[in-house]
């Protein structure tokens, strides 16, 4: 029996769609005592990727999990996008990774267990790349499927990437191409290129541990990574975290081959309307401006890149050193600059 | 009446915004388009992308179809659009229901029929109403022929609520000629409904 299950007939909701609505989680969150403790460095009231605890004056504990069902159809695939943006979020903490656990939902029959041992694999691909060593796991009998990690990396407690760092004067790049969200709407409806569907499903295979790596050489202190929010949302979160705005130049954002042309068509997923709705009071946007580009700007990112702001007279470098690991597309976006009204500004 | 008529009713999203833009291209300025769609969501994406783009349309709700009309105008937005970019109100109903049990929670069975039985009929007159109404698992024996909520869900699908069944569930069941209400759906469409709702409710 070979792996060629196709995972997406198991789901209803994939990917990050799967997440309790967020309204509903700060219900009850809301009720409980919020965590305080002097070396608990990061909480979740910032909506930051990761949790953060100091465990001396020279390391503190990155603690982070995620998993969820199936986002494509093939197995190893899935479980490297899953590990991958996992691993995220301890690199948009500025840190690198040290151990892991496989968490598996997984039904004891209906699905061959090969495609079991496919998921584990791509996961396990992606925490050697990572440089972490996979230390146990924990799996239950369930319906649909379901895969990730909980990671545990480490960071200097000075040295913490987060979304309140950015300050105004800072140069703003992103370390991976838009359009993930656009490319794998198109797959559905038949309108995108297998080449250019291959070009993002790599992309959110990439690792951002060489984007957490240029961090941290460049002294950056604030950074994300991008995924459901797209773009826009995620700066809007760094920005009023920050108390500073954003001002973003449209004709440099890095795009994956084929995203603008299926923004052109109309192939705009529902949650690019979602995500507008959830930007759009806070960001000034041109009149002119291509309305592809602007919906570009929302598309919701599985696994996207970082974007961080570095000291302008280093942006170059960082772009470089980014280029040189991997990261053909990374750009310099755009600038922090004094609050304003808005939180984000887009110019063309 | 319209000059081009588009019908998108039964396309998964994002096709019926695929296929208004294509007709778009293809008209005239000035010329009228109907798009026939069966998705609220899809109406309000349709919509949005139109007002967005500078025109002014026209949306008709009959039961769970819905009627866009719209003249076509140059793409290029008015500058005095950027404000309402910024003050889109948000869509009313923009929710949807899962019922994954014929009970709801775990206790007696009998507690669990009646608070399905309270729950229906207070959602057959619930504002904002939700956009769909999805049945999965043993949810959609609420459905079948001598279910006592029968005459709820054709009642709340009457006012315009889009109800799925899950054909996979209804196949497992062996129920598929017994379902008299809503339409019976497949995972693709149940999931982009997932996927595009704000809010999932699930009792």
């Amino acid at each position: 029996m070979t792996a060629e299950f196709d995972l997406l007939t198991t789901v209803e909701a994939g990917g990050c769609s799967a997440k309790l609505a967020p309204g509903r989680l700060s219900e009850v969150l809301r009720k409980l005592a919020p965590p305080k403790h002097p070396n608990l460095l990061v909480d979740i009231s910032t909506h930051d990727d990761a949790g953060v605890y100091r465990l001396d004056d020279q390391t503190a504990l990155i603690q982070t999990i995620d998993f969820f069902p199936p986002v494509c159809s093939e197995p190893r695939r899935f479980g490297r996008i899953a590990a991958a943006n996992a691993l995220s979020d301890v690199y948009a903490m500025g840190g690198r990774v040290l151990t892991a656990m496989n968490v598996v939902c997984f039904p004891a029959t209906r699905i061959p267990l090969e495609v079991l041992g496919e998921i584990l694999a791509g996961g396990q691909e992606k925490l050697i790349e990572a440089g972490g060593v996979m230390v146990g796991g924990h799996t239950i009998d369930d319906w649909p499927p379901k895969y990730g990690l909980a990671v545990t990396g480490i960071v200097h407690p000075e040295r913490i990437v987060a979304n309140a760092g950015l300050r105004a004067g800072l140069t703003m790049i992103l370390s991976k191409p838009l359009g993930t969200g656009l490319l794998v709407a198109g797959r559905r409806v038949g309108m995108a290129s297998d080449e250019d569907y291959a070009a993002a499903l790599a992309s959110m295979e990439q690792l951002n541990r060489g984007g957490a790596e240029v961090m941290q050489a460049m002294d950056v202190r604030a950074g994300t990574d991008i995924t459901g929010f797209g773009l826009l949302g995620h700066a809007m979160q760094m920005a009023d975290a920050s108390n500073v705005s954003l001002r973003f130049q449209a004709s440099r954002l890095p795009l994956l081959a084929g995203a603008h042309a299926l923004a052109e068509a109309g192939c705009l997923p529902g949650a690019m309307f979602r995500n507008l709705d959830y930007v759009a009071e806070k960001t000034f946007f041109p009149p002119d401006l291509n309305y592809a580009l602007k919906m570009l700007l929302v598309d919701p990112q599985t696994s996207g890149g970082l974007l961080f702001g570095v000291l302008p007279e280093r942006a170059n470098e960082a772009l470089t050193r980014l280029r040189e690991l991997g990261y053909a597309a990374a750009a310099i976006v755009g600038e922090s600059v004094p609050r304003q009204v808005w939180s984000i500004e887009i110019v063309p | 009446m319209a000059n081009t008529t588009v019908d998108a009713r039964g396309q998964i999203c994002p096709k019926p915004l695929i296929m208004t833009k294509q007709a778009l291209d293809a008209a005239a300025v000035g010329a009228t388009l109907a798009i026939l769609v069966d998705s609220e969501t899809a109406a309000q994406n349709i919509e949005r992308y139109l007002r967005d783009n500078g025109m002014a349309p026209q949306v008709e709700r009959d039961g769970a179809q819905f009627t866009i009309g719209v003249a076509k105008a140059t793409a290029a937005p008015a500058s005095a659009d950027a404000e309402a970019y910024c003050r889109s109100t948000p869509a009313t109903g923009d929710y949807i229901v899962t019922l994954a049990a014929d009970v709801i929670g775990r206790g007696p069975a009998e507690l669990g029929a009646m608070l399905m039985k309270g729950f229906l009929a207070t959602l057959k007159e619930l504002t904002p109403a939700p956009s769909h109404l999805v049945f999965y698992s043993s949810g959609i024996l609420l459905a079948v022929d001598g279910s006592p909520h029968l005459e709820a869900i054709r009642a709340i699908e009457a006012r315009g609520i889009k109800v799925l069944v899950c054909g996979t569930c209804a196949d497992w069941y062996q129920k598929k000629a017994e379902i008299h209400a809503g339409t019976v759906s497949n995972m693709l469409t149940i999931l982009e409904t997932m996927t595009a709702a704000s809010k999932i409710i699930s009792p």
